[in-house]
């Protein structure tokens, strides 16, 4: 109870309801995502007490994937990745004149959806921090390639590009000074380069610069549909409707928080996954897409209970969920934090006050949640050139800040102008920043386990959850072609031979 | 035969991972462990080879009729460069390498108000309103990180002026 009542003093308070108000601005603003939200958080809070700092991160994240579902549902843009399955229902609403029922329902779809993930982060995180602590280098080398392995998996589009991207993660996790031998690397005599490539530098570049650069590319501006109706939050008819889908709701929450805790996996796949299942397992699944509550449920409690799901890896292993909680494990490095089984042990006030923060968090949501609906009906007439540029000089500065260094600056233009080419090249950003922050893990575990095996491979494979990891993984992989043999096999036994004429 | 999105991908990939395995092969040996397994050019040396072989993938696919290659448009390509979105990606770019090499002469205020300026010009805000929001960013910025969070923001030129 002392770590949630101190969660309320000032110097944590006030800066994490300014964050979460900056959440809902920042992904409630088409191109602009929870992940940049909180990238551009994270320089901010480097001069503050670790609560204080997550606090911000953990409130920015889950307002700004709330957000990013009122410009899909006024004006059918997603604001954020994780958004685009609300779009099909929620727009559709509100093209019928129900656009406030169907944003209402989504705010309150993702408090519940939030405080499921969070309990069950809460319940689950403990129990698997001490089965955790029996891991040696060599289970943890398989965790850290099966969190890798997931971001090749799932990517949209090639899968060759989802490995070049990330493989290009490792090898900038290389360069600096090999932490086995003290040898250079790649750092071609620069004395800025001895610490490693910086983390947030690269992330701003990559989610922030290079999205600016892809919008004045493209020079779109924001059009849509125009929002007639008045905005009137009818809470009494979204409680029938709410009661009415209690069990979609608990499910799709649960879904979303499994989906989060794969690591790989994220909001935005955790909210398709569970559009898809509710429509599979409606009554009415033809009505889906045209307007309907369940539609707008589903992916919205998802969205959110898979925030709680990313953090279960992130804490528990240190392995990152998604390209959010990646950032949030540079963050907690940043403050001298090591994220794993112990932190259960050394840092138990402070993982009690993440937990407090993350329940309250949900709770502050309603109101500021609430209030950002209203802003954002006037503020989609804001000149996008005006935000650009706003976003490109706190991209700027924000790099600059983390160390007081202008090479930063350098770092963060390097990955803006490398992610637009590869997203214009169709390659994925998110292997990428796995790669870079699961790089040092794999690398690490793999070089101290063959030191301890005398440069024997055996027992990555011999110790039974080392095993079992690299079990899991070559299912991973090889899953859905042992499925379509199955079924290849099946249909053969099912047809019998038909005789040439 | 004409350049395709593949090709590209497939020649750079394999460039940097022949980049890569050149640079590792001048790594010391390892002194610890049972072998050179343990050493710090192995780890690079298997992200190269992997690399390779991914952008060695992507050359194949390029040349397969049946894969459906993207073709590289060259003529699109130059004419996209004479458009004012694309010079405003090229300012963007410029603007920023200036900002890294003046700054500390500059000071933060001038070099980044300079570049506001700017950029609220090529993305055609008007001049009221440019100075307007220029004259806001700088203030939340200046707050939020000079005096807030007390980082460094040199004072350059400004402070001769005694500022």
């Amino acid at each position: 109870m002392e770590a949630f009542f101190s969660v309320f003093q000032l110097n944590i308070l006030f800066p994490w309801v300014l964050s979460m108000v900056l959440g809902i601005f920042v992904g409630g603003i088409p191109g602009l995502t929870a992940t940049m939200a909180v990238a551009l958080i994270v320089p901010l809070t480097f001069h503050m007490e670790p609560a204080a700092g997550l606090a911000m991160i953990l409130g920015v994240s889950f307002c700004a994937i709330f957000a990013g579902d009122i410009p899909a549902t006024f004006l059918r843009i997603p604001g954020t990745p994780a958004s685009g399955a609300a779009v099909l229902d929620g727009y559709e609403m509100t093209k019928k004149g129900r656009g406030s029922m169907a944003l209402t329902l989504d705010l309150i779809c993702s408090v519940i959806g939030g405080l499921v993930g969070i309990s069950i982060l809460i319940f689950v995180a403990p129990v698997l921090a001490r089965f955790a602590l029996s891991f040696t280098n060599f289970e943890y080398f398989w965790l850290a390639v099966f969190g890798l392995s997931m971001s090749a998996v799932i990517s949209r589009g090639s899968k060759i590009r989802g490995a070049i991207s990330m493989i290009l993660g490792l090898i900038f996790a290389t360069v600096g000074i090999d932490v086995t031998t003290g040898f250079p690397r790649f750092t071609f005599g620069s004395a800025d380069l001895m610490g490693g490539i910086g983390f947030i530098p690269a992330m701003i570049g990559l989610f922030g610069l290079s999205e600016v650069i892809n919008t004045a590319l493209t020079g779109g501006a924001l059009t849509g549909a125009a929002i007639t109706e008045k905005i009137r939050m009818s809470f009494a008819s979204v409680g029938r409707v709410l009661l009415r889908f209690k069990f979609l709701i608990l499910r799709s929450s649960i879904i979303g928080t499994v989906i989060g805790a794969l690591p790989g996996a994220g909001a935005d796949i955790a909210a398709w996954v569970s559009y898809g299942m509710a429509k599979k397992t409606s009554k009415r699944p033809e009505e889906f897409g045209t307007g309907i509550e369940e539609g707008v449920i589903a992916p919205t409690s998802a969205n959110n209970a898979a925030l709680g799901g990313t953090w279960i890896p992130a804490l528990v292993f240190g392995i990152p969920g998604d390209t959010l909680t990646a950032i949030v494990l540079g963050a907690m490095m940043m403050y001298g934090l090591k994220p794993g089984p112990l932190i259960f042990q050394q840092n138990a006030f402070l993982v009690d006050q993440i937990f407090s923060v993350a329940v309250v968090s949900q709770f502050i949501l309603l109101i500021v949640g609430w209030l950002g609906i209203r802003m954002y009906t006037h503020l989609f007439k804001f000149p996008r050139n005006i935000v650009l540029v706003g976003v490109m000089i706190f991209s700027l500065v924000g790099s600059y800040a983390l160390r007081s260094s202008l090479f930063d600056v350098g770092v963060m233009l390097f990955f803006g102008i490398l992610g637009f080419f590869m997203e214009r090249c169709s390659i994925p950003l998110p292997p990428l920043i796995l790669g870079l922050i699961l790089g040092p893990m794999i690398e690490d575990n793999l070089r101290v386990g063959l030191v301890k095996s005398d440069g024997s491979f055996l027992p990555f494979l011999t110790r039974p959850i080392s095993l079992s990891l690299a079990i899991l993984l070559a299912l991973v992989f090889l899953g859905e072609y042992l499925i379509m043999f199955a079924r290849l096999f099946k249909k053969s036994q099912a047809e019998p031979d038909v005789p040439a004429e | 035969m004409t350049l395709t999105k593949e090709h590209l991908i497939g020649l750079c990939c394999m460039g940097t991972g022949a980049g890569v395995y050149w640079i590792s092969r001048s790594f010391p040996k390892a002194t610890t462990g049972a072998n050179e397994l343990t050493g710090p050019a192995f780890f690079p040396t298997i992200l190269a080879l992997s690399i390779f072989l991914c952008g060695l993938v992507e050359l194949i696919n390029g040349f397969r009729a049946s894969f459906n290659p993207e073709e590289l448009n060259w003529e699109n390509a130059g004419r996209a460069l004479r458009q004012r979105e694309t010079q405003n990606v090229l300012w963007v770019v410029v603007l920023i390498v200036a900002y890294i090499y003046t700054m500390e002469f500059l000071g933060f205020l001038v070099a980044t108000a300079a570049l506001l300026l700017i950029l609220l010009w090529r993305f055609g805000v008007s001049l009221i309103k440019n100075i307007l929001f220029t004259a806001f960013f700088l203030v939340v910025l200046y707050l939020l990180f000079g005096k807030l969070f007390t980082i460094y923001l040199p004072s350059g030129i400004l402070e001769y002026v005694g500022l």
